[in-house]
């Protein structure tokens, strides 16, 4: 991806292609010229509502994303606020993802946005909380591989109207691991990696898990615990309590909430912070840090 | 006379346990403060000289040599102004 600088509204103006409807009827977000990237975006995006507008039944609206294909095969993914130039179709497509999910957080006034995967586990949600290559996604589906529902990839929307009780909103975004997978995964993580692939490339395989050991865009959990990752090559797995201002650092580290004023976001993640209990996750093997987080939470093991 | 130092009154503040979290309205960014960097902030609520720090300082780490005290307190005093969080008092 390269960032091609914030677009002009006249640009966002301009072009007569099909305009699409995404997400709930009560905040739609409109993208133009979806249909570019729109056979890719099912890997990246899941159970959002979609529906074409048509070519001009709304001549002067004005698109929240457009989508721009240029001459030479790049195409743009632009917001009033920015535009990302990518070098294919499929690219493209997972920066609409993110779009869509910046799009849609940005009009949730009650909501946030943490980078972290997220699954249940008895009965509450786990969200773990790290920036790129924490391990995010593979402590999330080691656990799904466990059997506990996978409740998110990558992103994770809280909904903090009601802060002693804070929920999670599952953004539909399509779990991906990294591959090679490193050789202490385990038979039953490769194969439940293997089994839902929906495609496979040189460095990455994109998953499907079916709607019942996965959550679905909208849908929400009660928050059970905030893991806060730490992946550190060869070390011991260990679970421990984590205090409060370190919990909120990372957090404020992984945070978007683009609607809100700085004050209040540290307020905000403050009193998630006291709501919900926090966990420092040390791990060098996504595997066994999966089942020890599932021991600590309810006191019993799983056999990775 | 020596200059003195106040927290910046436009800053936000959020205090965690021992430990603050600051926000710079026109920047918009937080500022996290270890413990004791915190106890600076607080003690800042009224004008100080570094030398008036220093000393509190001190006293409240006897253990604690006044060279690396008074060294601690330039630099937590120096980023705190160089972020905006503390001003020049008259």
């Amino acid at each position: 991806m390269s960032d091609a600088g914030p677009a002009d509204s006249a640009r966002l103006r301009s072009g007569a292609a099909s305009l699409w409807r995404f997400g709930p009827e009560i905040a739609p977000i409109l993208v133009r010229n979806a249909e570019a990237v729109l056979a890719h975006l099912p890997l990246f995006l899941g159970g959002w509502p979609l529906r074409w507008i048509g070519d001009d039944d709304a001549p002067d609206a004005v698109p929240d994303i457009e989508i721009v294909e240029r001459s030479e095969g790049a195409i743009d993914v632009a917001t009033a606020v920015h535009n990302a130039s990518y070098a294919g179709a499929m690219d493209a497509a997972n920066g609409l993802a993110g779009a869509l999910i910046s799009a849609f957080i940005g009009r949730q006034p009650e909501m946030i946005c943490l980078h972290a995967g997220s699954a249940v586990v008895g009965g509450g949600l786990v969200v773990l909380i790290g920036g790129s290559h924490a391990g995010k996604s593979s402590v999330a589906l080691h656990l799904a591989a466990a059997g506990y529902r996978l409740f998110g990839d990558d992103r994770i929307a809280i909904d903090l109207a009601d802060t002693a009780a804070p929920l999670g909103l599952c953004l539909g975004l399509m779990p991906k691991v990294r591959l090679p997978l490193p050789p202490d995964c385990g038979a039953r993580f490769a194969e439940f990696v293997e089994g839902y692939s929906e495609v496979q490339d040189d460095t990455a395989a994109y998953l499907k898990p079916w709607e019942g050991e996965a959550a679905i865009f909208g849908e929400t959990a009660k928050l059970r615990a905030l893991v806060v990752l730490d992946r550190i090559d060869g070390a011991p797995t260990t679970v421990e309590l984590l205090g409060r201002p370190a919990l909120l650092r990372a957090m404020i580290e992984n945070v978007t909430a683009p609607q809100r004023d700085a004050g209040t976001l540290v307020a905000q993640l403050d009193a998630l912070a006291r709501a919900v209990p926090g966990y420092a996750l040390s791990f060098g093997s996504s595997r066994e840090a999966a089942a020890a987080l599932v021991g600590s939470l309810l006191g019993t093991a799983t056999d990775g | 006379m020596a200059e003195r130092w106040q927290r910046n009154p436009a800053i936000s503040e959020t205090a965690v346990d021992d430990e603050m979290f600051l926000v710079e309205p026109e920047s918009q960014e937080v500022f996290y403060l270890d413990r004791i960097a915190s106890g600076l902030w607080r003690i800042l609520a009224a004008p100080q000289d570094e030398a008036d720090l220093v000393a509190l300082f001190a006293a409240a780490f006897p253990d604690t040599p006044r060279p690396t005290i008074a060294r601690d307190i330039a630099a937590a005093l120096a980023e705190l102004k160089r972020r905006n969080l503390v001003v020049s008092v008259t």
